[in-house]
């Protein structure tokens, strides 16, 4: 379900801008209400300031990967490697930054142009190679973490540089700059996917890839934008990651290609291709965020938050694939409760 | 306009999807008509370039090759001639909601595929929201292959109806068809295929359809043996 609007134009006719790709934000609304009540009613230690800001910090990280994520599930790809594209990437930040002498803001520059060689590679294989998405992904995955692992003698670098920090934890008139970086962020990429030529083709070869060709996209074209949009916000999100600590390790970022994706299909995407919403997505990376935080608060050890971050991710996909079935069905049982 | 006649099997997509530019071709070009007199030989690589230069391919199979089944009419009508609801960088949703709007109105579409998805229209409001994606396109060139396959009696009447309205416009019509009925109302020359080659041209008051079937036949049956 698309969100509906409705403009009467000259003539009187309504004429409907539904276009049918979104996924309502109902739904993502209130799975992160019910959550956020429920690790509430869970810790008392949740609604503190510290805390909120605590959340409002770890969602930034995710959040930025969510963007690219979400925009390759649309384009009816996936990826997996955006975990270690953020390792190596933090280690790209502190080689140049501490090891090369270079200056923060070309060091991140740098860091950014290599987030998008990163999706460049992911993007070649799966558009121009034919190798699945998934297996790629996946390759890429362990590559990248072994590439970091190379920086160093894969130890992590610390003390990159205290200006950085500050990118992380700053603030402007009292609000966090890491909130601005959202706004920012999927500002552009609702606009982008919504309002541009681009968004639209990402949402045609997702939905099917060879009626998208039969109409003049250029298909492999697309797919690797798409990657390239997500190496690019990996980049983005490495920065945050390497402020966070003011360092790089090839150890960063185990599992956040998960936690992305769950927060895109949380969010309404389908892994079918075709069909998500860049704002629900943001709800649902606060979804994943908050249970991350509501786990920690309540001391549950790491092997069952593994656990319960698996289930989480097949609860999602269950149903984004049952969508359908479920929305049938609730429907016949509100008619039969009329009659 | 040129019909294309042919039994099941003997590729004649083939020749629409070499002239669109989705599958290589080895020999043979198109002549287009670059001014009165003069000819250019063209052959497009991709069905981008074949659309920019007003060609047009209603596919055999719009379910595969055609629609996206998930999304409504507007973004299915659009997507071959995106920046004609451009402005700058952006889309125009609300004159894509009109454009679309329109075309439905014109085609007698049902409205209902301006709210939901495509795939739940039926065969012939389906098939109408492609002729409606390539009336959006300004073609000049239109290669229409099975049109009326699968669709009921009065869907089938309307298409028939908007392919005279595109002919009688001017503009070139290739029809595609197994149906040697609607290939002699509709054409004025009917081509012979077999094996994705033309191997017979006529005019249609040269032929009947007693004979075209069985050129279109014979020719199929003598490969098989």
């Amino acid at each position: 379900m698309g969100i509906k609007i409705e403009t009467a134009t000259k003539s009187g006719i309504k004429a409907n801008r539904k276009i049918g790709t979104g996924s309502s934000i109902i739904g993502p609304l209130i799975a992160v209400l019910i959550i956020t009540l429920l690790v509430a009613l869970s810790s008392d230690r949740f609604l503190t300031t510290a805390n909120l800001k605590n959340v409002i910090l770890q969602v930034s990280i995710v959040s930025l990967i969510t963007i690219g994520s979400t925009i390759v599930i649309i384009a009816g790809g996936i990826d997996l490697s955006s975990g270690s594209s953020i390792a190596l990437l933090t280690m790209i930040l502190a080689t140049f930054s501490r090891g090369l002498g270079l200056n923060l803001p070309a060091s991140i520059l740098v860091t950014i142009v290599f987030g998008g060689v990163l999706g460049s590679w992911n993007g070649f294989l799966t558009a121009y190679c034919r190798i699945p998405a998934f297996i790629t992904t996946v390759a890429s995955m362990t590559i990248f973490r072994g590439l970091a692992f190379l920086f160093n003698n894969g130890s992590p670098i610390f003390n990159i540089s205290e200006k950085l920090t500050n990118l992380f934890y700053g603030s402007v008139i009292g609000i966090p700059l890491v909130v601005l970086y959202i706004i920012f962020f999927y500002g552009i990429g609702h606009l982008v996917m919504k309002y541009t030529e681009f968004g639209r083709k990402i949402y045609a070869v997702g939905g099917n890839p060879d009626a998208a060709r039969y109409s003049g996209i250029n298909v492999k074209r697309i797919v690797m934008m798409s990657f390239i949009v997500a190496g690019i916000m990996s980049a983005m999100a490495s920065i945050l990651m390497a402020a966070r600590l003011n360092s790089g390790s090839p150890n960063y970022g185990v599992g956040l290609e998960l936690s992305a994706i769950a927060a895109a299909v949380i969010g309404g995407a389908s892994l079918d291709g075709g069909r998500g919403n860049i704002l629900s997505s943001l709800l649902g990376a606060l979804t994943i965020t908050i249970v991350q935080n509501g786990l920690n608060l309540n001391a549950v050890p790491t092997s069952i938050q593994s656990i319960i971050t698996g289930f989480i991710i097949l609860l999602a996909v269950f149903i984004d694939m049952w969508k359908d079935d479920l929305v049938e069905l609730l429907r016949n049982g509100m008619k039969k409760g009329k009659a | 306009m040129l019909g294309l006649a042919g039994l099941v099997g003997s590729r004649r997509s083939e020749i629409a999807e070499a002239l669109f530019g989705i599958v290589k071709t080895h020999a043979g070009g198109i002549s287009l008509r670059s001014s009165k007199e003069s000819f250019v030989e063209r052959r497009f690589k991709s069905p981008s370039e074949a659309i920019r230069n007003g060609f047009a391919l209603l596919t055999e199979n719009r379910k595969s090759t055609g629609l996206f089944m998930n999304f409504t009419a507007q973004p299915n009508v659009t997507i071959a001639a995106i920046r004609k609801i451009m402005k700058r960088a952006f889309l125009l949703l609300r004159k894509e909601g009109v454009v679309a709007k329109s075309l439905v109105d014109k085609l007698a579409i049902s409205p209902q595929a301006l709210v939901s998805t495509v795939g739940t229209l039926s065969g012939g409001n389906q098939q109408k929201v492609l002729i409606a994606r390539w009336l959006f396109s300004d073609a000049d060139i239109f290669i229409l292959d099975e049109p009326t396959r699968g669709i009921d009696v009065g869907a089938k009447v309307e298409v028939y109806v908007t392919i005279n309205e595109i002919t009688r416009a001017g503009k070139g019509v290739i029809l595609i068809s197994a149906d040697m009925d609607e290939l002699l109302a509709m054409s004025d020359r009917i081509a012979v295929v077999q094996e994705k080659t033309i191997v017979d041209v006529f005019d249609k008051e040269a032929i009947s359809k007693q004979e075209l079937l069985e050129r279109a036949y014979i020719s199929g049956h003598r490969k098989e043996l």
